[in-house]
Formats: C-alpha cells, sequence, structure tokens
C-alpha cells in the first residue's frame, strides 16, 4: 500500500511540471504585459519607457528561457519570485489570502456533506417515493444553475431586499476579528457554492446508497432479522460512505475553480479573486504561483481520491 | 426467441421512463421555440428604443417578458438567444465529441507508455484553473467570433469525453470479440473504429447531453465575462450579465428570465441524459457474451 | 416501516429546521456600524495601493497615498496653480533652459533628518538614470543637469525650454537620500521602501494589511503645521453594494471616487450625507484609427459624432449624471478648458447629408458603400464593462441608422491596451487624461505615433502640431493659453477622436467631516489639503 502511495504522490511530480510549463507558456503568449497598465494611471507613460521597464524586468526575453529560470528559482531556492505589481514576494500575497478561500472552500464541504448525505441516504432508502422525486428533481434543476446567478440573487434578496445578510466582503468594518460577523458575511457564499455541488453529491450519495442496499450481504442481513434501522445505520451507510473520500477529492478541482468565481463575484480577498485579478494585470510571477498552489490542491484531491478508492476496493491492484 | 433489436430495446426502456419523457418534451418545446419563435416576434432584438433608455418595462401585453436596459423586447432576445446558447452548446459538444473520442481511442487502444503520457496531459489540463485557460486563450485571438467561442468552448470540455472513451477502450480491448478480429487479421485502426468505437459510444452519448448542459453554463460564465457572445447579439449568457447591472436589478422579468431558461434547458437535458443512461444500461446488460458463445440474457438489478 | 434514526423524515426535519434556526441566528445579529471614534477618518477605497515608491508606480491608489507621506517641490491649489511647496521659490531665465529653485527650511523627514538641496539632487539623479527603471525618465529626459547651490537651493539646467518643467518635473515627490543614497540605482526597485516609506508629508504610514486597510497617523513635526485629523484609515472595499452601506450605516466617513450608480443610491437613500460632485481630469472618448479606409476622411467622423445621440444615452444610461464632452480638455482644467468649440448636437440630418458628400451611399443592406467597400468598423472595448456594454450598444444602433455597421469587441484588459497602444484597432471605447497641464504633445503629435508615443490614433495636424511643440516650448502662461485655445478650436473640427462624455468625480461624506467642499479637487487631487479637514461631533 506504501508504495502505491508513494509512486502516486512520485507521478504528481511530472504531472505539476507539464501543469506549471501549459500556463506559462499561455501567458507568454498572450498579448499585453505588466506595463500596458501604465498607460492609463495618473499621467501616460510613453512606449519607450515601457519598453525599457520590460527589458528591466526580463520580460524581453522568449517565455521558455524566463520559465527555465522561475522552475530554477523555485526548485533550488524554493523562491515564487516576487509581484511585478508592488515588488513583494508572490508567497507573501498568497498566504494572506489563504484563509479565505480556505475557509469558503471548507465551510462548503462541510455544509454539501452535512446535507446531501441524509437527502440521498432518504432517497435511496425510500425509493420512487415522493422524497425521491422532489429530491431528484430538484437536485437536477440545482446542476443547471450558474452559480454567479444564484449568487446574485441570494445578495438582492436576502440581502438588499431583506437586510438580513450582508452583501459582500469577510467583515464589517470595524469587526474585523469578529467571528460572529464572519460567519454572516460567509453565509451567502458558502449557501449559493454549495448549493450547485449539492445537485451531484445528492445523486452520488443516492447511488452508492442504491448499490450497497443491492448487495448480498445486506441481503443476509435483513434475512437474519436484523431491524431495519441496524440495517442501514449499521452496515449500509458505512459502506456507503467509502466513495465519499473518492468524491471529495473529485469535486475539489470544481469546487476550487467554484470558489475563484465566486470570490470574484462576492468580492471576497481570496486566491481567486487575487488570482484572476493577476491575470488580467499580468503580474506573471504571482499568476504562476496561484496556477501552481492551485493545481497541487487539484492533484492531492485527485490523490486522495485514488487513495480513498484502493482502500475502499480491495481488487484494485497497486501497480 | 426473437430477440427485439437493441436499438428498440433502448427506445422502449426510454419511453418507460417518465422523467426523461418529460425533460424530451421539455427540450423539444424548446428548440421549437428557439427555431420558429422569432419569425413570430414583431421585435427586433437588437433595435434600440430611445425613448426607453434606462427604463426596463414590466412584462406587459405589448411586451410578454418586459423591455431590458436599452429598450429592447426581452421575449424576443430570449428567443434569439436560446439559438444561439443551444447551437453553442450543441456544437461546442460535438467538437468536444470529437477531439475527446479520437484522442481517447488513441490513447487507449495504444496503451502503455503513449497511454501513460497521454493521460497526463488530460490529467494537467482537468486540474487547471479553467479561468486562466479561458483568458489566455480569448487572449490571443483576434477576431471575435461565435467559432471562437465554441472552440474554446469545445476545448475546455473534451477531456472528459477522452478520460470516459479510453476506459471504454481499455476494458473493451481485452474481450473476446476483440481477441477474434485481431486472430482474424484485422489492423488496428480497424479494431478501433470498426469494433471499439461502436460499443464505446454509449458513455459517450449520455455524457453529450451532459456537455450540452455544461457548454451552456460555460458560455454564461464567459458572456458574465464579458468574454463571450459580443454585443449586440443576445445569449443567455450575456441577458444574464445585462440583467446584473445595478439599473437593472431590480427589474425582476430581466434577472429571472435568462437563469430561469437555462436551469430548464439544463434540467430537460440531464433528465434526458438519465433516461438515456438507464435505457442503456439494460440494454448493455442483455446482451453478454460468454465464453462459450452463447448468448445470455440478463437483467440488470 | 419508519424507525428511528438520522435518515428518517422527521429526523431531517428536524436537522433542517435546526440549522435554519442556527442561520437565522447568526444571521440576526446585526453589528452596530457607526464609526464614532472622534480621531479616526474612515475612508472607503475600491483598490489599495501597491507602494509607496513614487519611481515605479503610477496606478492612482498609490498615487494618493504618496501623497500623504511624501512631498514634491511644487504642488497645486485648487484649480491645479503651481504652489511653493518643500521649494519656497523659483525662478527660471527667460529662455526657460536654466532654473533656480530656492528650498524651504526647517522641513524635517519623519526620522528627524533635515531635508536638503541633497536630497533633491540624489531624487533627480536617480529619477534620470535609465538603471534605475523610473516610469517617466524619458519624459524628463529634457533635464540635463541637477546641482546643489548650497544646502537649501538647487539649479537645474534643461537641454530645451518645456512649459511642464514646473508642473510635472518640479511636481516630483522627493526622496530621503539619507535612507536610500547607498543603494545603487539597479536596485532601488528592490528596496522595502515602497512598503515602509519616510517622507516630510503630513502623515506617517502606521500600518498596511494589504487588500484590507491602510492606516495613516499625523506628523506632529510637519513644517507646514498642524494637521487636524489624527489618523486615516483607508479600508478597501472591493464591492460597491459594500460601500454604500458602510456610509449608510455610518460606518464609513469618505466615499473616495463613488461611481455614477452608488452616488445617485447614496442621495436618493442617505440625502443627510454630504455630496461633491466636480468635473473629472478624464475624457471619454472613442478612438479612431485613421489608417482605416473611411476613417481617414473627417466628413465620416464628424457624421459619427453628429450622429450618436450622446445626451439621449446620459439622460438614459447614466440617469443625466454626465456631461457630453466637447474635446481632450475637460473642465477640470479650468484654466485651459476652452468651452467655444464646435459644438456636436445630436443631428442625424447633418450626419447622413456628412456621408452623402463623402461619397458613402446606401448600399442594399442599408449599410453605407463606396468603392465597393462597406462603412463597417469593429469596436474594441475592455470587458465586464457592463454599463460600457450597453454604451456600445446604443452607439451601434445609432450608427446602424446612418448607414455604419459596427462590430463589438471585448477583450481583457491588458490586451485591450495593448492592442490600442500598437494601434492593432479600428475603433476603441476608451478614456483619456488624468493630467494636470494642457500639454497632449505625446496623445496628438504627427511624430508621436506608436512606439516613440501614444498618437495610436495616427492623426496627424499640422496646425495643431504647431500648436502643441509651440505650447510645450512656451512658459509664458498667456502666451501658451493661446496656442492651446487654438488646438482646442481645431481639433474640434478635424476630429482626432470620437468625443464621449466627460465624467465626474464623486466624492461622499459623512455630515461630520468638515471640509470645503467647493474648494475639493477631482481624482487624486481629493486629498490636496487633507490637513484642512476636520472631524466634527
Amino acid at each position: 500500500m506504501s508504495t502505491f502511495v508513494f509512486r502516486r504522490i512520485a507521478g504528481v511530480l511530472p504531472l505539476l511540471f507539464i501543469i506549471t510549463l501549459i500556463s506559462y507558456a499561455m501567458m507568454g503568449l498572450a498579448p499585453g504585459g505588466p506595463t500596458a497598465l501604465m498607460v492609463h494611471e495618473a499621467r501616460a507613460v510613453s512606449p519607450a519607457e515601457r519598453q525599457h521597464l520590460m527589458a528591466l524586468l526580463g520580460l524581453d526575453k522568449p517565455w521558455y528561457v524566463r520559465y527555465f529560470y522561475w522552475l530554477g528559482a523555485l526548485v533550488l531556492r524554493g523562491n515564487l519570485g516576487y509581484s511585478y505589481v508592488d515588488n513583494r514576494p508572490v508567497i507573501a500575497k498568497i498566504v494572506e489570502k489563504l484563509p479565505v478561500t480556505i475557509e469558503l472552500i471548507g465551510l462548503s464541504l462541510i455544509v454539501t456533506l452535512l446535507v446531501s448525505i441524509p437527502i440521498g441516504v432518504t432517497a435511496a432508502r425510500y425509493r420512487n417515493s415522493l422524497f425521491d422525486h422532489v429530491s431528484s428533481l430538484i437536485s437536477f434543476a440545482g446542476y443547471g444553475i450558474p452559480v454567479f446567478w444564484l449568487g446574485m440573487l441570494l445578495i438582492d434578496a436576502f440581502a438588499l431586499h431583506l437586510r438580513w445578510l450582508p452583501a459582500a466582503g469577510i467583515a464589517s468594518l470595524g469587526h474585523e476579528h469578529d467571528p460572529i460577523d464572519n460567519l454572516r458575511h460567509m453565509v451567502l457564499p458558502v449557501v449559493t457554492l454549495s448549493f450547485v455541488s449539492l445537485a451531484s453529491w445528492i445523486r452520488y450519495q443516492r447511488g452508492a446508497m442504491l448499490n450497497v442496499l443491492s448487495e448480498s450481504y445486506i441481503r443476509t442481513a435483513r434475512s437474519k432479522g436484523l431491524a431495519e434501522r441496524t440495517v442501514i445505520y449499521r452496515h449500509a451507510l458505512r459502506n456507503a460512505l467509502m466513495p465519499t473520500i473518492t468524491l471529495l477529492g473529485l469535486s475539489l478541482p470544481s469546487l476550487v475553480g467554484g470558489a475563484y468565481f465566486l470570490e470574484y463575484v462576492f468580492s471576497l480577498p481570496g486566491m481567486g479573486y487575487l488570482g484572476i485579478n493577476s491575470v488580467f494585470t499580468r503580474d506573471y510571477p504571482t499568476v504562476m504561483g496561484i496556477t501552481l498552489l492551485s493545481a497541487i490542491l487539484v492533484v492531492f484531491g485527485n490523490l486522495t481520491a485514488d487513495i480513498g478508492y484502493a482502500l475502499v476496493d480491495p481488487r484494485v491492484r497497486y501497480d | 426467441m426473437k430477440q427485439p433489436r437493441p436499438m428498440q430495446l433502448v427506445a422502449r426502456r426510454f419511453v418507460r421512463e417518465r422523467s426523461a419523457l418529460a425533460g424530451l418534451a421539455i427540450l423539444a418545446a424548446i428548440i421549437l421555440a428557439a427555431t420558429v419563435g422569432p419569425f413570430f416576434s414583431p421585435y427586433s432584438p437588437i433595435a434600440v428604443d430611445h425613448a426607453l433608455l434606462g427604463k426596463p418595462l414590466p412584462p406587459s401585453a405589448h411586451h410578454w417578458l418586459g423591455t431590458d436596459l436599452l429598450g429592447r423586447d426581452e421575449l424576443t432576445r430570449a428567443l434569439y438567444g436560446a439559438r444561439i446558447s443551444l447551437l453553442i452548446g450543441f456544437t461546442a459538444m460535438v467538437v468536444a465529441i470529437v477531439v475527446g473520442t479520437l484522442y481517447g481511442a488513441v490513447s487507449g487502444a495504444a496503451g502503455g507508455k503513449v497511454d501513460a503520457v497521454m493521460m497526463r496531459i488530460v490529467d494537467a489540463l482537468l486540474s487547471f484553473p479553467t479561468f486562466f485557460l479561458i483568458i489566455t486563450v480569448e487572449a490571443l485571438t483576434n477576431s471575435f467570433t461565435l467559432v471562437i467561442v465554441v472552440l474554446v468552448i469545445g476545448l475546455l470540455s473534451w477531456m472528459g469525453v477522452a478520460r470516459l472513451v479510453r476506459a471504454e477502450v481499455l476494458s473493451l480491448r481485452e474481450r473476446d470479440f476483440v481477441e477474434a478480429a485481431r486472430a482474424l487479421g484485422a489492423g488496428g485502426t480497424r479494431i478501433v473504429f470498426h469494433h471499439l468505437l461502436p460499443n464505446a459510444f454509449v458513455p459517450v452519448v449520455v455524457a453529450a447531453t451532459l456537455t450540452i448542459g455544461d457548454n451552456i453554463l460555460t458560455e454564461a460564465g464567459l458572456s458574465f465575462l464579458g468574454l463571450g457572445v459580443q454585443v449586440p447579439t443576445p445569449s443567455w449568457g450575456n441577458m444574464l450579465q445585462d440583467a446584473l447591472l445595478p439599473s437593472a436589478r431590480s427589474a425582476l422579468w430581466l434577472v429571472l428570465t435568462p437563469g430561469l431558461l437555462i436551469v430548464i434547458t439544463l434540467l430537460a437535458l440531464s433528465l434526458v441524459g438519465e433516461g438515456l443512461r438507464v435505457a442503456f444500461d439494460r440494454s448493455i446488460a442483455q446482451e453478454v457474451s460468454t465464453a462459450t458463445g452463447v448468448t445470455e440474457t440478463i437483467e440488470a438489478a | 416501516m419508519r424507525e428511528g434514526g438520522f435518515t428518517t423524515l422527521p429526523a431531517l426535519v428536524r436537522m433542517f429546521a435546526l440549522s435554519a434556526a442556527l442561520a437565522l441566528a447568526v444571521g440576526g445579529c446585526v453589528p452596530a456600524g457607526a464609526n464614532r471614534d472622534p480621531e479616526t477618518l474612515v475612508a472607503v477605497e475600491s483598490a489599495d495601493a501597491t507602494s509607496f515608491n513614487p519611481l515605479f508606480t503610477n496606478d492612482t491608489q498609490s498615487t494618493i497615498v504618496q501623497s500623504l507621506v511624501l512631498e514634491p517641490l511644487v504642488s497645486f491649489a485648487p484649480g491645479f496653480k503651481p504652489i511653493p511647496w518643500l521649494a519656497a521659490s523659483w525662478q527660471g531665465t527667460p529662455d526657460g533652459m536654466h532654473w533656480d529653485v530656492r528650498l524651504r527650511r526647517g522641513v524635517h523627514w519623519s526620522d528627524g533628518a533635515p531635508f536638503t538641496s541633497k536630497d533633491v539632487v540624489w531624487t533627480w539623479k536617480t529619477m534620470l538614470d535609465p538603471a534605475t527603471g523610473f516610469l517617466y525618465q524619458g519624459q524628463f529626459a529634457y533635464v540635463k543637469d541637477v546641482r546643489a547651490d548650497g544646502p537649501y537651493a538647487v539649479h537645474f539646467d534643461l537641454s530645451a525650454p518645456n512649459a511642464t518643467f514646473i508642473t510635472y518635473a518640479l511636481n516630483a515627490p522627493i526622496l530621503p537620500e539619507h535612507v536610500l543614497g547607498a543603494i545603487p540605482d539597479a536596485q532601488q526597485r528592490s528596496t522595502s521602501f515602497g512598503q515602509h516609506p519616510i517622507g516630510t508629508g503630513p502623515y506617517l504610514l502606521q500600518s498596511w494589511q494589504h487588500d484590507d486597510r491602510l492606516v495613516l497617523v499625523r506628523n506632529s513635526h510637519w513644517w507646514h503645521g498642524d494637521v487636524s485629523i489624527p489618523r486615516i484609515e483607508m479600508r478597501i472595499v472591493l464591492n460597491d453594494q459594500a460601500r454604500v452601506e458602510a456610509m449608510e450605516d455610518g460606518s464609513a466617513d469618505f466615499y473616495d471616487g463613488a461611481n455614477s450608480s452608488d452616488y445617485l443610491s447614496l442621495k436618493r437613500d442617505a440625502p443627510y450625507l454630504r455630496f461633491v460632485h466636480v468635473p473629472t481630469l478624464y475624457a471619454g472618448m472613442i478612438y479612431l484609427n485613421e489608417h482605416v479606409p473611411g476613417l481617414d476622411d473627417n466628413r465620416v467622423r464628424q457624421a459619427m459624432l453628429y450622429g450618436w445621440d450622446r445626451k439621449d444615452m446620459i439622460d438614459g444610461l447614466f440617469h443625466g449624471d454626465d456631461l457630453i464632452g466637447t474635446g481632450i480638455l475637460t473642465p477640470a482644467l479650468a484654466d485651459w478648458y476652452d468651452p467655444h468649440v464646435k459644438q456636436y448636437r445630436y443631428d442625424p440630418q447633418r450626419a447622413n447629408a456628412l456621408l452623402d458628400e463623402a461619397g458613402w451611399h446606401r448600399g442594399s443592406d442599408s449599410i453605407r458603400v463606396k468603392d465597393g467597400r462597406r462603412l463597417a468598423f469593429e469596436l474594441m472595448m475592455p470587458n465586464g464593462n457592463v454599463l460600457g456594454q450597453d454604451e456600445a450598444a446604443e452607439f451601434q444602433a445609432d450608427m446602424r441608422a446612418l448607414g455604419i455597421a459596427i462590430s463589438v469587441e471585448q477583450l481583457d484588459f491588458s490586451t485591450y491596451l495593448d492592442r490600442t497602444n500598437t494601434s492593432k484597432f479600428e475603433m476603441a471605447l476608451g478614456s483619456w487624461g488624468g493630467a494636470v497641464d494642457p500639454d497632449q504633445y505625446t496623445f496628438l503629435a504627427c511624430s508621436q505615433t506608436p512606439p516613440a508615443g501614444n498618437n495610436s490614433m495616427f492623426y496627424c495636424n499640422k496646425r495643431v502640431d504647431h500648436d502643441l511643440v509651440m505650447g510645450l516650448r512656451t512658459v509664458n502662461e498667456s502666451k501658451r493659453r493661446a496656442y492651446y485655445d487654438d488646438m482646442q478650436r481645431v481639433t474640434a473640427e478635424n476630429l482626432p477622436v470620437l468625443w464621449g462624455t466627460f465624467g465626474y468625480y464623486r466624492a461622499v461624506f459623512s455630515p461630520r467631516v468638515v471640509v470645503d467642499t467647493r474648494s475639493l479637487s477631482p481624482d487624486q487631487y481629493a486629498w490636496l489639503n487633507i490637513w484642512h479637514w476636520r472631524l466634527g461631533p
């Protein structure tokens, strides 16, 4: 088992290499650059000036050369470079923003789990009941909701009209260290993010439960005269929950992507917001830092899924 | 006993699923509305009405779904927008399916190191923060047509199909009929195209319906950022974006129309996809060739 | 069979009820918003500054915070008249090539060191050295030599007379030589000065959490005198709605640079606040690439302007809260703006007549054609600006009525800038301005097409060129004015771009801020006389 894990982790490195290479290439090939924005601020900077600046930043070299230096700095010195925008270390900028994103994804995962498991399990248990049909319908409908539309509707309803919850941000002025205030601000973004992933999670849990319920050992347990409650709770549920680890891993990419988009919509200063802004300002070092970190998150999510899958199914060969 | 042809069985099973039928009906209605609806509208989807600038009208007898910020009839825009969004969703799906199927089939059939490398690339692309991909690809294009939008969206969704096809090809590779074909001297390409692909097509078809839905969502997201369908051509995505302007937010009919249309269309697509999955699932279980060459019928639970 | 356990329906209902109750309980606690700290002015900003180092940044936010901590030799009074600041007086030779600047005595850096000519000379030498990478090094290349004349006088030698010497060159912030002097020019970029500045100005940087909060405290040894407000807290609030809420519940005192819809909704919902509304230094416009056939004909350009109903657009889309643009210079430059130029009131008849005259006649699809070429152009704009999109759609509709086909292309901002800066466009929706001097040499001169300058329109008019060159050279203000009046008149006839709208700089204050709103300058200059502001009860 440990060799399996080790080999999987070792396999992650070439993956990260490819991801960073592709990112750097795309950034390098995209028109515009970090100096383009300087033309329109306070007083226009001349094109000659901008050329000079590009040279100073090393941007006159082709992208593969710059990639080589970036990779070298990262691998040899653990240095993610300095932002073009304010010359601060990229690592510092990312670390500032990480807690918000982690909070958003973490809370959403918790909410999704807490809601989808009971619903999915109940839908499976009372198959073809009204509850099953209604929850299926809701989850199908939920899958089709554009996440930013839902977010805006919730803001309009709960923040602008009812004034129950704040419209954006992570804290009210003067309440920065107030956890209750912070939670209030996270309610709408978390609900929005969870809603969209709930749709598929309910289906998965229902499917997993259905599969388990049709297994022979369940029939055996029932025929032994065990109470239905014991059958469901003690035997079926535990086995039905096993794929959850895999699911967690598999849904991480879309959760991360969705969180980034939502941060932009709700103006939450997290990694996604920083990343999207950095793409717009062509702050390549920051873009690369965030791409790398997101890729690591996602890749390790998949790794967790694979391991979880292997744990669950002893028939999986560890090759 | 005469075995009914597989496709007839599939169709029969599909029709038995009421929700799938409902989905199909909804889809048909939307497609019909999108195709012929615009001809019945007295309004233009792009003509700006100066008298109504900045003052969207609520639904009335003249404008069944009201007007938007530039005085354009919302229902007309929704119908034209349906054309665009559905077209984009469908053609992008075709792009994704074609690219993904080829890629996955080649990877699965080749096996070994080639397969490993190809799948690593797919993994990498799937782990990519898609937003960056979108921005940079869009930034690289010089002209901004529907073709580019379709290509961008299609190229974002082929990876899942590739994985699916590869998995199918891998599992089918070792099956008897492939061995038989090989024993009879059939070459690699023939095996791929004549034997593997036709059997792999089932999960692909199901994935295709879901992909159309994903593509419509992606188009909405792109248009929300201004990088999708360009003004003044309406699409559900950019109608959503228009509706989220502060001056338009209070006009509920503008906010709800495109959003609900997307939700309903995707709901219909999911129901149809689910129906197809169930229909095909049992059908496949019906014909399993055993080692002895006898065809057995097995009912799925 | 209904059993107990958490998977049963009643149990689920109970769980949902509990969660809902919890959510409402959490949601129900409304924090008291008002900021009653009598010592702190809380300003809400839509973006964070990036650095306090003026050598390497020119974004508006950074310029604002820099102006509170660092100071120039010459500053501005309301109306942008140059006034002595760290410089006590200045004197130039009649030919404008040599300047003597006397420095103010008794000024100290925040760490106690005295301000002397060493600081000025070092700052200038560093700015002019190409190795440093100073953003405006090219613009100041006409400054040949800077040398000290004793500890309180500096002498400048120019290679050519330049009318912007006082407004731009002498307005550059001075940096402390004793802090940065030992570091080689090429490494100035890597110092931490941008995050830990030392200046002579009214405020000192106390703390800075990026994208969150920046706190400044007053400099009690400031040479100018007393600073009323002890603390300034700049809160970066990214979301429009949140900024509006902060003003409404009293937790913020100053909404710096409010956008039109926030301004109008605050006026409607919180009329007890104080509202400031002054023309901004930026002019909205549609750039035209005059190398594109059709756009090279001034009659076509004039026709487009006549055929664009800007008044209707302002009333409809901007709720009447903008001005129709008449040129490149805006009313904010009160001393230079000339409103008596050719106006372009909405006149589609005149527009059509001009197009006919120019030889463009309606084709079968009602789009005008000439020599087999359709009158069709691509309008570029940055993405994500929904209001701009509506503006573009309206422009498109107006042009279609004239028989001109406009297709809109949205690009991400950096790409859009890159394309406009390198003239890879036909038409582009944008803006220009921000300068406190009327000079437009880099924007309109024939020689200043990319890559030399910012004339990406390829505009070339001999008379305007003459005005620009002479205007730049003439130091005498009344003589200068003649050139810029002429420039404005000629560019209104021979259009370089299509004038859009003149926007407003909008600011909202809470009632307890005592500030002379009539003398507030627009944009980043709103903070010019911050030491006069007071916090009332």
